[in-house]
């Protein structure tokens, strides 16, 4: 059943004139940029979600006092790395794709400023720095050997 | 000139989180509720889910002004506040009977304690209906004066030989102040006195107290200095930074959504067009 449509669509754009095959390029293009948009705006409200955590678990506004156990230190500095690592990557796809629906693409500059702002963000004690370090290096290893792989 | 733009968005951003900052710590020496033992052995919460900050492994210092040892006087610092908590064992309830906490900038024992705060905590009860109050003032001038920022007081439950009455201050550290006279800095050192006075006239004086505001001096940390960062207070700091580069990044975002408009309407009427 939808490969007749297919080939009808097919069979049609050959038919196309050169106005017509335009206006369905931007289209496309206005379909593909309001999709964007949408990422852009979700991402970016994830990012927001997790910051905030970020600010009321490592500026403290929410004390975290489970106890002296290794279980207890250890959910603490879980609960206040995760939201630094978090709000890195959900940044990075919404700068990724605001500069996309821009036209451009995530250089050096935007990753090494998202980098140093989520490090410092996680700068409230030595083991949330460690940890998130390691996260955010994880994440960009999957982006750049995984994710960039499947682009080439 | 986009550049120019940006630059100018973020620096404006930048100086009104900073404003913000501070603006939060304007309410310096701000008296917190005073509080009363229930059972008269624990001592009281901060408030209802931090009962835990009052553990000894938290208090700065923990010392007892008086020889009977009547009262201790607790001090801690924790995130923007400087906690003091008066733990006072009544052995008798005497009219006009009166405690103070006399805070001085100086940081020496000779310290005049005529220069910065006194908290005053006196015993205010009629015949059938015992309770205290106290009084937040700060050096003004050659007197003392009321502070203006609110303070509270709380009745207490129940008064008798060996029964402990709590008085609970927190005070803000502060970056700036409509009076001088009350700021409290981080990594600075403050005399504390405490001193009583009974109904009959008797005073008692306790040695003047050194206190450095600052995190908790260990046995990891003894040495801590002027110059030594919190690092609360900086993860705070760079977290609305952070929060205001944000926004800058939203209100980016949110511009081109007249442009998405603009192109949804195209789509509608090339569609409609074929």
């Amino acid at each position: 059943m939808p490969k007749i449509p297919k080939n009808k669509k097919k069979r049609s754009r050959k038919n196309m004139t050169k106005q017509e095959r335009i206006q369905l390029l931007k289209i496309e293009q206005a379909n593909k940029k309001q999709q964007m948009f949408q990422s852009t705006v979700i991402t970016y409200l994830l990012a927001l979600v997790f910051f905030i955590l970020s600010l009321l678990f490592n500026a403290e506004y929410i004390s975290l006092n489970f106890g002296e156990s290794t279980g207890a230190q250890v959910g603490e500095i879980a609960l206040k790395s995760v939201p630094v690592i978090l709000f890195f990557f959900f940044m990075l796809v919404a700068v990724g794709n605001y500069q996309e629906m821009r036209g451009y693409i995530v250089t050096w500059k935007e990753l090494v400023a998202l980098l140093v702002l989520s490090f410092l963000l996680a700068g409230s004690s030595g083991w949330v720095f460690f940890i998130s370090f390691l996260g955010i290096s994880l994440i960009i290893t999957y982006l750049y050997f995984l994710q960039g792989k499947d682009l080439e | 000139m986009k550049r120019k733009h940006l630059l100018i968005n973020i620096i404006a951003v930048v100086a009104v989180c900073t404003l913000l900052i501070n603006v939060s710590y304007i309410s310096c020496w701000e008296s917190g509720e005073m509080r009363t033992s229930n059972s008269g052995d624990e001592p009281p919460t901060i408030d209802g889910s931090r009962d835990n900050l009052w553990l000894e492994e938290n208090v700065n210092v923990s010392f007892n002004p008086f020889s009977k040892s009547q009262a201790t006087l607790r001090v801690f610092h924790h995130q923007n506040q400087l906690f003091i908590l008066l733990e006072i064992e009544y052995q008798t309830f005497e009219e006009e009977e009166q405690f103070s906490i006399y805070i001085s900038s100086s940081n020496t024992t000779t310290a005049t304690f005529t220069d910065k705060k006194q908290l005053i905590m006196y015993n205010a009860s009629e015949k059938g209906n015992e309770t205290s109050e106290f009084k937040d003032l700060h050096k003004s001038g050659d007197d003392y004066i009321e502070d203006n920022s609110e303070s509270s007081s709380e009745g207490v439950a129940a008064y008798g030989p060996g029964v402990k009455r709590y008085y609970e201050f927190n005070i803000s550290r502060s970056a700036t102040n409509a009076t001088e006279n009350t700021n409290i800095t981080i990594g600075e050192s403050y005399a504390f006195k405490v001193e009583y006075k009974s109904g009959d006239g008797t005073e008692e004086v306790s040695d003047p107290l050194i206190i450095q505001v600052g995190p908790r001096v260990t046995e990891q940390n003894e040495e801590i200095g002027e110059f030594n960062l919190d690092w609360t207070v900086f993860s705070e700091i760079v977290h609305w930074i952070v929060f205001g580069l944000l926004c800058v990044f939203g209100i980016m975002i949110f511009r081109n959504y007249s442009k998405i408009v603009s192109l949804k309407n195209d789509v509608k009427k090339y569609q409609e067009e074929s």
